[in-house]
């Protein structure tokens, strides 16, 4: 199993499961969804390179910066999955190949009549030309639309290989085979007006050439059309595969999107409006946003609640879509989980075969996940920049006091001199301007990102691009918060502006004061770095709440983020945090205090990446403990917890 | 239809695979076959056949059967490539005998080879010869290898040619008279060929459809010799005989002289037949003991009816007898003609006389002018065709003479049957015709044939062994003791 498929072996089974089924059983359209840098591009790698040798596919990727008229992407879609395989005959697309033709060209004609006497000469003469320039017809569609087919990021050589195989094992044709010899199904399509199959083609031709909106949309819906009911025509056959791999990459593009939209629209035409049989494609497509056609991103109005891709399958699949009257039954929406503690430590593993100078840096998973929160496309930035900087390879304070700057360190020196930070946030949030960008990093304070746009000016369109981007780390949950690792990123950046910083914070720890949220309030307070404040507030609370209570709220408020000092490792950090006169008696007070300062440090990982403060907070609680009378069985697990801490598999970090 | 699933590069693999195998399947066999033809192949029409690997078949004298046989084959291919230049009609006829010999055949190489000579005379002769005459006839020489053992073979070839090119109408030859040749004789007169034997003298061989003989049977040597015994009055006799039980050449010579000696008051046989067995190893023994019988008895003359081999030895018992002042001559049968020169030569060291009938002689022309035809009987005198042809044989054995004389018929036929379509049953028709004038003019006699295809009084030299080995001509005789004439 390829570093792709890791932590997405769900997402392989289903595919598996959909290439299988009869060639005429329904199959959804699965989405993958997720922030850019989820994995859904790596997911397409690895399907592409467990199903390519054996399956037609195909991969667009309809993201990219060039428009993408859907008939340049059925004609890329086409010409890809002609592809020769051994174990199957070629596949053809007459009628799509057809349709693209008899709208290509706009027809020298003055009449109707005229117009259907000349077109299948013009056509033959056509295909004729394109034939001899590029040897088969689709293939000149890689002169105007060739970028969309570039292989999609993180894509493993063997992956690379079958897309080039794809593209370039085209075929000539043999002289005097013409396209129009399918024209008869043309003849009888309900979306056009004429019966007869030539007449059909020039109406074809009138609406892209001459056609208003209305009729650009039919004739793309008939080219979807013709394009289901070739492969429909296809796996009638035998020695023909039962489904055809469909991999759209980048699909919440404007283009992507109509390319889903006409797809879903034939596939409901046909298979429940028509009562034709399903066609046998099996889409599997990504986007970063929540497509519009779903209803608000809230997903209320949506039948449909996000499926995680571990328990995938067919029959989870069947469970949930919606009835087969609305279209949104063909929907199967799977949000990309970020990747565990294991799935990091094997990926590093995994990545050791190419890049064995990774070697040191195994034992830092618990490190690179705790801060990313196990984001793929993070994990691989990190590891590159592991891979690629000078950093000590012995484990111990010198390299603590490297991996303090990492976000500052530029992954490839010469290639592109931007840090690891502004690299990862200008990947996360590609298209946003530099303005929002300020405001996000001062609302990114928050944990709840709702409350940080709201107090902060910056408004609900700005939560609702965030929310759209899939960017919000629970979806749906009560508390709205930012991914981890990319409020991590946000706020390092706000650590780079003090005064910010202070009066982001100050406001915040205002507005819970105000709304009477005390452990909010303080979570603030120690970002601001008011240690006092928040001590004087721990220590009240200690005897007047249960044990399991305080260590909670306590956990909270030292999850807070910090803007400590860029240079030293934790020690030297908690150093310049102690009182300026160092109690002369161990109290409560003193107790709770140097716990506050160590677990802050602590929560930070680029603070303290190897957890080293474990023993120190341990022994904080152990003190706590026997500063209280009762209830300190609490306080005595919290302390063996960190004494002998487990890194949990999926949380990042402590609250 | 159901759709097929199967991967089409296994399914395309397994069906290229049962392809080859299929032509493999056809092409190893015929390979083999055409290796193993290619291997088993002598010449065209001639295979290698039996553990000795003998070469068997019919050819035109393109293939040499055997070393000695060079030069008549060449003169036979020369013969067929000019009939066939000229285009002129022709039919074939075939002289099929063994012509691989081994120490088991009771010919000799040197019988064989002037069965050949004589053959081509007749063809000669009748192509453009004295006797031209249309259709012209290619000789084919068939060879059932030693003991005949595969007599089969060559008869399937014989049968093709009959609707081949060659249009084959007649075998000939067709000797010795042993039970293989019998079978062949059989399957070819099935097959509607018209035969002439040159040599079977059995008299059980006879009524087979299609089959004259051209030479006397054993019966009728036994009269011609008793005939003679007669003429030079010799009174009393004994008859010495092979009594073995699958030796019908010596029980019908036997009892047939044993019947017509002493059918005249004065003759007699002065004894029981003395008999030995010479399928028990005892035989030489008893030949060993008769000359004492032979002296007590005192016969004038012994009639010894057994094969040609066992002769010599009883001849060599008989110079040994008790009574050597008492001298007394042996007459036998044709079989002495078998023997080769060195055996005869060892016969006469005996000193006894010894006559035997034989089946023809080139002497008989000027012992007796009318009993035989002159212009056939020229061409195997001193300065004849075959002494031109083959300067280094001699023909004293009569083999030529009688190969010649079967031919000679064959063509006879052929030419008498061309009125019509010339086929074997036509030809063989025809035997029945050949009375008065178109008795066939042989050059061992007038010939011409009974219902049950024996010929009608043949003509038989009595033959007298001489003290250098050699056979000379006594007089001729035949059955009723005077021998047919020119008509």
């Amino acid at each position: 199993m390829g570093v792709g498929l890791r932590g997405r072996s769900g997402i392989i089974s289903l595919v598996g499961e959909c290439l299988r089924l009869e060639p005429t059983d329904e199959r959804p359209v699965i989405m993958l969804l997720g922030p850019r840098g989820s994995g859904a591009s790596d997911a397409h790698g690895a399907l592409m390179e467990k199903f390519g040798p054996e399956t037609p596919f195909a991969y667009v990727n309809v993201g990219g910066d060039q428009a993408l008229l859907p008939r340049y992407a059925l004609a890329l879609l086409a010409r890809q999955l002609e592809r020769k395989l051994p174990r199957y005959r070629r596949s053809h697309f007459p009628r799509l190949t057809l349709g693209l033709l008899a709208s290509d060209h706009q027809l020298r004609m003055t009449s109707l009549a005229e117009g259907r006497r000349n077109i299948r000469r013009e056509l033959d003469a056509f295909q004729e030309r394109a034939e001899a320039r590029y040897g088969d017809y689709l293939a000149a569609f890689f002169e105007v639309a060739g970028g969309a087919v570039g292989a999609p990021d993180g894509a493993s050589t063997a992956a690379l290989a079958l897309l080039r195989d794809a593209l370039r094992r085209g075929r000539r044709r043999l002289p005097g085979r013409k396209f129009t010899s399918s024209a008869a199904w043309y003849g009888g399509h309900p979306l056009l007006r004429s019966r007869d199959p030539w007449e059909a083609l020039v109406e074809l031709n009138l609406w892209r050439h001459d056609g208003d909106e209305d009729d650009q949309d039919r004739l793309d819906r008939v080219l979807f059309s013709a394009l289901l009911a070739d492969v429909r025509s296809n796996v009638r056959r035998s020695f023909m595969p039962r489904s055809y791999l469909l991999l759209l990459d980048n699909s919440h593009t404007e283009q992507g999107r109509r390319f889903l939209d006409l797809l879903i629209r034939a596939r409901h035409d046909d298979a429940v409006v028509a009562g034709a049989d399903c066609d046998p494609l099996t889409v599997v497509a990504s986007s970063n946003r929540w497509l519009p056609r779903w209803g608000p991103a809230t997903g209320d109005q949506w039948p449909w609640r996000l499926r995680g891709p571990d328990r995938a399958s067919l029959a989870d699949w069947s469970e949930h879509r919606p009835g087969r009257d609305s279209d949104d039954t063909w929907w199967y929406p799977l949000r990309l989980r970020d990747l565990n503690l294991d799935e990091v430590r094997i990926r590093i593993e995994l990545e050791l075969r190419h890049h064995p100078d990774l070697a040191p840096f195994t034992r830092l998973a618990p490190f690179v996940h705790r801060l990313t929160a196990g984001l793929p496309r993070a994990v691989s930035l990190v590891l590159e920049l592991l891979r690629h900087s000078s950093v000590p390879v012995e484990d111990g304070a010198e390299q603590d006091r490297w991996l303090r700057t990492l976000p500052d360190r530029t992954p490839r020196e010469g290639e592109d001199s931007r840090t690891l930070a502004e690299a990862a946030l200008d990947h996360l949030l590609r298209g946003f301007d530099p303005a929002r960008r300020m405001a996000l990093e001062e609302s990114a304070a928050a944990r709840d990102l709702s409350i940080g746009t709201r107090l902060l000016g910056s408004g609900d369109a700005l939560f609702g691009e965030v929310r759209d981007r899939w960017l919000l780390h629970s979806p749906g949950t009560v508390t709205p918060a930012l991914h981890p690792w990319l409020r991590r990123l946000l706020l390092w950046r706000l650590a780079g502006r003090p005064d910010d910083w202070d009066a982001v914070q100050e406001l915040l720890a205002e507005h819970f004061r105000s709304e009477g949220r005390p452990v909010q309030e303080m979570y603030h307070r120690l970002a601001a770095e008011r240690i006092d404040e928040v001590t004087g507030y721990l220590v009240d609370r200690f005897p007047a709440v249960p044990a399991a209570q305080w260590i909670s709220e306590f956990n909270t408020i030292t999850a807070a983020p910090n803007r400590l000092g860029q240079a030293g490792g934790p020690l030297e950090l908690l150093a310049g945090l102690a009182p300026d006169e160092p109690p002369e008696a161990v109290t409560t007070a003193s107790v709770i205090r140097e716990l506050i300062t160590v677990r802050w440090v602590w929560s930070d990982p680029l603070a303290d990446p190897g957890m080293r403060l474990n023993d120190m907070i341990a022994d904080g609680f152990n003190q706590l403990s026997r500063l209280r009378r009762n209830d300190i069985v609490a306080l005595f697990n919290e302390a063996e917890r960190y004494r002998h801490w487990r890194h949990p598999l999926t949380r990042a970090g402590e609250e | 239809m159901p759709r097929l699933e199967w991967p089409l590069h296994i399914v395309r693999r397994v069906v290229i695979g049962v392809i080859v195998l299929a032509v493999l399947a056809v092409a190893v066999p015929l390979t083999v076959d055409w290796i193993q033809e290619k291997r088993a192949r002598c010449g065209d029409g001639v295979v290698k056949m039996g553990d000795d690997r003998e070469c068997v078949g019919v050819t035109d004298g393109s293939y040499v059967f055997a070393d000695h046989l060079g030069p008549v084959e060449k003169k036979i291919k020369e013969e067929n490539d000019r009939v066939e230049e000229k285009g002129a009609k022709y039919v074939s006829v075939a002289y099929m005998t063994s012509f691989t010999l081994t120490e088991d055949d009771s010919n000799s190489e040197e019988s064989v080879r002037h069965e050949l000579e004589g053959a081509l005379l007749a063809q000669h002769r009748h192509n453009g010869g004295d006797l031209s005459s249309s259709p012209k006839i290619k000789l084919l020489i068939a060879n059932m290898g030693s003991s005949a053992a595969h007599w089969e073979h060559t008869v399937d070839e014989l049968i093709d040619r009959k609707t081949s090119d060659d249009k084959l109408v007649a075998v000939t030859g067709l000797g010795p008279s042993d039970t293989q040749n019998l079978d062949a004789l059989k399957r070819l007169s099935d097959n509607g060929f018209a035969l002439v034997s040159s040599t079977m003298t059995a008299t059980n061989i006879e009524g087979i459809k299609g089959l004259v003989r051209v030479s006397p049977t054993n019966v009728d040597e036994a009269y011609a010799a008793s005939a003679y015994l007669k003429e030079e009055k010799v009174r009393r006799a004994v008859v010495v005989q092979d009594d073995a039980r699958d030796n019908y050449y010596a029980k019908t010579l036997g009892d047939a002289f044993t019947k017509v000696f002493q059918d005249i008051e004065g003759h007699e046989l002065v004894a029981d037949r003395m008999t030995y067995d010479s399928s028990k190893e005892s035989w030489p023994n008893e030949l060993h003991y008769m000359p004492g019988q032979l002296c007590d008895q005192k016969p004038e003359a012994v009639f010894f009816a057994g094969r040609g081999m066992h002769l010599t030895r009883f001849l060599d018992a008989i110079a040994n007898r008790p009574c050597q002042n008492r001298e007394f001559m042996v007459i036998t049968g044709d079989d002495t003609t078998n023997l080769t020169a060195d055996d005869l030569a060892h016969a006469a060291e005996s000193r006894v006389r010894v006559f035997y009938t034989g089946l023809a002689h080139p002497d008989m022309w000027r012992e007796d002018p009318d009993s035989v035809s002159r212009p056939s009987a020229r061409h195997f005198q001193p300065g004849g065709l075959l002494a031109e042809w083959f300067p280094d044989d001699q023909h004293q054995d009569g083999q030529a003479i009688m190969a010649h004389d079967s031919v000679l018929t064959a063509a006879q036929g052929i030419q008498m049957a061309s009125l019509g379509e010339v086929t074997g049953e036509s030809v063989a028709r025809m035997f029945h015709q050949m009375n008065s004038r178109q008795q066939v003019p042989g050059a061992s006699g007038f010939i011409s044939f009974q219902n049950n295809g024996n010929p009608r009084n043949k003509a038989i030299p009595i033959l007298h062994l001489n003290a250098k080995g050699r056979s000379e001509l006594v007089e001729v005789s035949a059955r009723r003791g005077e021998p047919a004439r020119k008509q």
